[in-house]
């Protein structure tokens, strides 16, 4: 690969769109691809946070075959992020709760900060909720 | 080539080893972890992601039936394109 990109993070607000193909509220159809087919073709690599997609597969009833596509379609550039040892133990540490929604929150702040301890580095959110990161200190990209 | 400090948990006898190292090939640590750090990456193959552009983009379009001269698709791939930023570029929080 030529010359490196930040990732951007999708939560699971953009994984549902993605995979129902409609953008929430406005219902328009084939948003969400747009953004991800663009920011494909751009060489942007995708971060996929696993709470996000375990949140987006609970969404869609377990049946994901948009998402699987694309997961399946280039690994090196559609990472589906793991809760592993540190990961799981941050995310466990600074989730506001146990709820499904702020360890998702938390998940994907952990991404956002590409695992460093460093507060000022930080990769961006693409959302459909921007206000879920609000306290997170994460740049978003309202879809 | 920006420098940056990272903080790299090590127990002190795993420090004092990395050390000796360096200095018994008469390197600097950071040099030497530097090394230790491109040697692993080129063995996962990992390199730097993203820049390659491959094609998966005009897939998952194609897939969708996306016409990627629409209209609403050129709009939506311009407001795109504002958000790809070269790597080690740093956003402030809130709406980028």
């Amino acid at each position: 690969m030529s010359s490196a990109i930040n990732p951007i993070v999708l939560d699971s607000s953009v994984l549902v769109g993605y995979e129902r193909m409609k953008t929430p509220g406005s219902q328009a159809l084939h948003e969400t691809q747009s953004w991800v087919g663009e920011w494909l073709t751009d060489g942007v690599p995708l971060l996929v946070p696993g709470l996000s997609l375990a949140v987006a597969s609970h969404e869609c009833g377990g049946v994901l075959p948009e998402l699987d596509f694309l997961i399946h379609g280039d690994p090196d550039q559609v990472i589906v992020v793991p809760l592993a040892h540190e990961s799981a133990v941050a995310v466990g540490a600074t989730s506001a709760s146990l709820h499904g929604e702020t360890l998702e929150i938390a998940h994907v702040t952990w991404c956002a900060r590409g695992g460093e301890d460093d507060q000022t580095f930080r990769w961006r959110v693409a959302t459909y909720w921007p206000d879920w990161y609000t306290a997170a200190g994460v740049p978003v990209i309202a879809l | 080539m920006a420098d940056e400090a990272l903080r790299i948990p090590l127990t002190d006898a795993e420090r004092a080893e990395l050390r000796l190292r360096a200095v018994r090939e008469g390197r600097t640590v950071g040099g030497l972890i530097a090394d230790l750090i491109r040697a692993d990456q080129a063995r996962h193959g990992a390199g730097t992601a993203g820049g390659g552009g491959g094609s998966l983009g005009p897939a998952v379009l194609a897939r969708f039936g996306i016409d990627p001269d629409s209209p609403q698709h050129r709009a939506i791939a311009e407001r795109a394109r504002a958000h790809v930023q070269p790597a080690g570029s740093r956003s402030e929080p809130g709406a980028a």
